[in-house]
Parts: C-alpha cells; sequence; structure tokens
C-alpha cells in the first residue's frame, strides 16, 4: 500500500508540473484586462475573436495549415513508397535507406535549417514557398516512414499473394488489400507528420522570408510587440485542436489493435 | 494421364545456394497429391513455384499441355489456400469469397448464386455477412477454401491448411477437403509435414528432402516400400541395421544394404533365440508399451502390448516378425 500510495504522490507532481502551466495558459485567454495575467474581475472573450482579427496571426495560422497538409501529402506519398520498398527486399540496403530517412529526427533542426537555408536559398534560389515544403517534408519523412514501414511489416504478406492468386495484378492487389488493412498506419502517419509540421520551428526561423511568417513565428513575433492574451487564446484554440486529434489517434489505434489482435 | 508437369524446377534464393534442385513432378487430372517432408524440405517453395508467386532459374511448368512457367500469378487461374488463411480483414465472409468473381466481371445475381452455393458446400453459409475476426479458425479455414474454389480454378493449391487448427478440427477438416475435392473433381496439391494427415487423404504423396523429390507413390506403397533411409524414418521406421546381420535377428539374408523395422513388428521375449539386448528405458504408450532395447547393433525400439511389462535393465532377446523386414534400395 506505501508503495502505491508513493507512486500516486510522485504521478500527481509530475502531472502537476506539466498541466500547471498549460491551466494558466487556458485562464491567462479569459483576463479582462490588457495584459497577459490571471483574471481577477470578471472573464472575457474577447481575446479569442482578437485572434482572428490580427493578420499576423491569421496569414500564419494559414501558412502553417497549409504547410502542414502539403508537406504531411507528400511525406505520406514518398514514404509509403519508401516502405514498400524496404518492406519487400530487406537486407543491409533497405536498413541503409531506413536509417537515411531517419535522420532529419536525429539532425538538431536548427542545422536542417541552416544547412536548407545555405543550399536551396543562397545557393539555387529556390522560392521561399518551395523551400518551405521541402524542408517540412525532411522534417515529416521519418515518422510517415516509420509508421508506415511497421504497418506493412504488420500486415501479413500472403493477403497481397491470395489477392493476386485470385486475378489481381500486383499493383491492384495492393491498392485492394493491402491498402485498407493499412489505414489506420495512414491515418496516424499523416497525423503525427502534419502535428510536427505545424510544431516546427527551427527549420521555419531559415526559410521563411518578410511576409512569410509560420504560425509559431507569427505568436512569437506578437508577443514581443503586444504583451496582451490574444496569443494565450490562440494557445488554448491550438490545444483543443490537438486534443481532438489526440482523440481521433486513439480511436484509430484501438481499431487497428482490435484487427491486428485475431490474425 | 499427366496433367501437369514440372519439369527440372530450379529455385535459389540468392543465386548460391539451390532450394530447389531439377525438381521433377506429375500431377494427375482430379487427383489430390500432397508434398511431404520436413521443414526446410522445399515442399511450399514447389507449391509456390506452382502458384506462379515464387520466380525459378530454371526449368519449365506445363498444364494440360500449355507452357504456364511465365505466366503471371493472376492469369494463371488457380485457387490458394494459405497457412495463414490470409482473409481480408475489412471485407465480409461474403465479400471475400466474391473477390475472384468480382475481377472475372461475373453478373450480380450468378455471383450471388455461386457464392451462396460455395458457401453451403464449405458449410460457411450461417456466418456470410460476418468480418472474418468474428470467425473462428475452422470457419476462417472454410471461407479460405470457398474464395479459391468459388473461381473454379484449374488447380487448387493448400500450403499446410490445417496445421494452425486444434487436433480434432484438423481430423474433421481433413475430411471436409477431401469430400469437397472429390465432389468437385479438382486436381489438388497439398502440402503438410504431418504423415499421417498427408496419407490419410492423398491420392498419391511426394515425399521431399532438401530440395528433392525422393519418392512419389501412393501412400499405401511409401508405407511399405519406403525408398530410403529419410523416408523410413519420415513413415514410422525406427530401427535400422544393415541387411547382413538380419541372420541374428531370425531370418537370413545377404548383402550390404540396409534393412529397416518398424518398432511393433519386433518380438521382445525373455530368453529365447534372437538378437540379445537389455532394455534401457520402458515408455508407457496406453495400450501398449514402448522399449529402448540396448544391443550389439546400437539400440532398438520396440513396441510390446505384453501384460505384464518388462522391467527396466531386463535381459531379452530380439526377433523380426515373419516378412516385416524391409530392404531399403533393393
Amino acid at each position: 500500500m506505501y508503495r502505491h500510495r508513493l507512486l500516486k504522490c510522485i504521478a500527481i507532481v509530475v502531472l502537476t508540473f506539466v498541466f500547471i502551466p498549460l491551466m494558466l495558459i487556458v485562464l491567462t485567454s479569459f483576463n479582462t484586462g490588457n495584459v497577459i495575467g490571471l483574471p481577477t474581475d470578471g472573464i472575457t472573450f474577447r481575446w479569442f475573436g482578437r485572434v482572428f482579427k490580427s493578420r499576423s496571426l491569421m496569414s500564419g495560422l494559414r501558412l502553417s495549415l497549409a504547410l502542414g497538409v502539403v508537406a504531411a501529402a507528400l511525406g505520406m506519398v514518398v514514404g509509403l513508397f519508401a516502405a514498400i520498398a524496404m518492406n519487400k527486399r530487406p537486407g543491409r540496403l533497405s536498413e541503409f535507406f531506413r536509417n537515411l530517412f531517419m535522420m532529419p529526427s536525429l539532425i538538431p533542426g536548427i542545422v536542417i535549417g541552416y544547412v536548407l537555408f545555405q543550399s536551396i536559398v543562397v545557393q539555387y534560389a529556390i522560392p521561399l514557398s518551395w523551400a518551405l515544403v521541402i524542408g517540412h517534408l525532411l522534417i515529416v519523412l521519418p515518422y510517415t516512414v516509420r509508421i508506415l514501414l511497421a504497418g506493412l511489416r504488420e500486415c501479413d504478406p500472403s493477403i497481397e499473394e491470395a489477392a493476386r492468386t485470385l486475378g489481381c495484378p500486383p499493383v491492384k492487389a495492393f491498392v485492394k488489400v493491402v491498402l485498407p488493412d493499412l489505414q489506420p498506419a495512414i491515418l496516424s502517419a499523416f497525423m503525427l507528420a502534419f502535428i510536427n509540421s505545424f510544431n516546427n520551428i527551427p527549420v521555419s526561423l531559415y526559410l521563411k522570408g518578410p511576409g512569410i511568417n509560420t504560425l509559431p513565428y507569427a505568436m512569437m513575433t506578437y508577443i514581443e510587440y503586444n504583451y496582451d492574451p490574444t496569443v494565450s487564446a490562440l494557445s488554448v484554440m491550438l490545444m483543443g485542436l490537438t486534443l481532438i486529434f489526440m482523440v481521433l489517434s486513439s480511436l484509430i489505434a484501438t481499431s487497428g489493435a482490435k484487427k491486428g489482435g485475431d490474425k | 494421364m499427366s496433367y501437369g508437369l514440372l519439369k527440372g524446377i530450379c529455385v535459389s534464393y540468392d543465386k548460391k545456394n539451390m532450394v530447389l534442385k531439377d525438381l521433377n513432378l506429375e500431377i494427375r487430372k482430379g487427383e489430390l497429391l500432397s508434398l511431404l517432408g520436413p521443414s526446410g524440405s522445399g515442399k511450399t517453395t514447389t507449391l509456390r513455384v506452382i502458384a506462379g508467386l515464387m520466380p525459378t532459374v530454371g526449368g519449365s511448368f506445363l498444364l494440360d499441355g500449355q507452357e504456364m512457367t511465365d505466366v503471371p500469378v493472376h492469369a494463371r487461374s488457380f485457387g490458394m489456400v494459405f497457412q495463414s488463411y490470409a482473409l481480408f480483414p475489412h471485407l465480409t465472409v461474403r465479400d471475400n469469397i466474391a473477390f475472384g468473381l468480382k475481377l472475372r466481371k461475373v453478373d450480380k445475381e450468378e455471383m450471388q448464386r455461386q457464392v451462396e452455393e460455395m458457401a453451403r458446400i464449405c458449410g460457411i453459409d450461417a456466418f456470410l455477412d460476418r468480418v472474418p475476426r468474428n470467425l473462428s479458425g475452422g470457419q476462417r479455414q472454410r471461407v479460405a477454401l470457398a474464395r479459391a474454389l468459388v473461381i473454379q480454378p484449374k488447380l487448387l493449391l493448400l500450403d499446410e491448411p490445417l496445421s494452425n487448427l486444434d487436433a480434432q478440427l484438423r481430423i474433421q477438416m481433413r475430411t471436409v477437403i477431401k469430400r469437397i475435392q472429390r465432389e468437385l473433381g479438382i486436381t489438388t496439391v497439398f502440402v503438410t509435414h504431418d504423415q499421417e494427415e498427408c496419407f490419410s487423404i492423398s491420392d498419391r504423396v511426394a515425399v521431399m528432402d532438401k530440395g528433392k523429390i525422393v519418392q512419389c507413390d501412393t501412400p499405401e506403397t511409401i508405407y511399405h516400400h519406403p525408398a530410403d533411409e529419410m523416408v523410413a524414418r519420415f513413415v514410422g521406421f525406427k530401427n535400422f541395421y544393415p541387411a547382413s546381420v538380419y541372420r541374428e535377428l531370425g531370418a537370413g539374408l545377404q548383402g550390404e544394404a540396409l534393412s529397416c523395422t518398424r518398432p511393433q513388428d519386433i518380438s521382445i521375449a525373455q530368453g529365447g533365440a534372437g538378437l540379445e539386448g537389455k532394455i534401457d528405458v520402458r515408455t508407457y504408450l496406453g495400450n501398449s508399451y514402448q522399449y529402448e532395447v540396448a544391443t550389439p547393433l546400437g539400440t532398438f525400439t520396440v513396441v510390446s502390448a505384453q501384460e505384464p511389462p518388462l522391467a527396466v535393465d531386463t535381459p531379452v532377446s530380439l526377433s523380426v516378425k515373419e516378412g516385416k523386414v524391409v530392404c531399403l534400395g533393393a
């Protein structure tokens, strides 16, 4: 009993430290005053409205959403083909490529950003929007490759063979029976890729240009000049969005586990 | 007479080691032919070559006089049942069975009719709207069978289809497979490592070892006249000795060829003529006892129902029952 109680205490302390800052942000977003602080006399929702009126925040949000979707989608396509190839021909070469695809998650983002800045922006003068897409594609690849490869390895290879013996040409067999089986992995890979692109600061920091800010950067700039609870309100909305994402992906994961459990 | 013919098939995974070496096999119309062998003997590989799932480095495969070697898997129209059943997890039983028919553009009503008839034959007509994860092992097995059969395949290929079932269900399912195979008169190749299962349902058996077919004959012939020591061991012979010493065991035979006898075909007695030895180990088998007897010719395994059983360390003499010696390579 004693040990359990101790564990419980530690858990409570840790969770408190994790959640108190988040709770404070939520509280400050309702502050009636013009500065970031705890609401002492009443609450207001006006900061939430202010988010949508701020041009820099809204353009940052739009860019980050678009960038996240495009990078995640591209990352899915590249990741899927890479995972198929690595799954079909396991060996030293495939292991090498798997490690290669993991590199962007191991190298500090600030280094990747700098390298990309030096090469594609300075050297090749590629337009910034494309540079951002390329940079973010690099960020999301480790996640899509890893999750899709794990998903493919879970699939029973004879399912595809069964479809072929029944009359499906190879590509059609993959699309008709392997892809549906891979659905949970595809969805969770897409979500993780999107979130990682959306959160990224270091790579974007180098590749953004005048008038092109991703959301995290726009938020940093905003509080530098206006110390009001607008950013708190935006953070609360983002937390809500993340919560929805988390619930969705855990739902998908459990439905996937059910499927996997009876193989 | 011959329907399918594998000629000089060679398969290699790494271009150095041959998995199949110059394999020749004849498949007769309407028969159930089994490929029997220990794991790693190349029986599943042979089946996959027939299905077209395994590329060969040499040899050819003819079916009904047609060259099949370069025909892709999806154009062969063979039904295959996999060890893991390989049902499509996202489709209902009905859609699983209809999968091959849909690809053949069979019209809706005809498809419905064929699916339901095959489901009835395989005994799964009550589960048509379930998904595979809600079925038991035996039911999944039947769905896999129905899915392979409904396309009216030229050949039915079964890859250890019973190995994931429990013992009772296995016996039940092999009867089901045999009955359906007879009913539809479909030429079938069955891969298994279980000798009893194989003999019980096959018309002919090809025993494989190390990528070659060692013996291909009826179960009866293989049971009574195994071609070599490996086959003999596989069909239950446990006692091997040179033919020249066979005299000591009771009868006269010349030459250096290897002879063998099953445990139940050697009589064991205290005293009397025969090969002398001492009981090392005694195991109770339910209806009889198995003795390991140490003799000057090595250890012999003998099964006897004699009551009361002989005690360990008893000196005994062994003799082979009349006509129960098999000379290998003779």
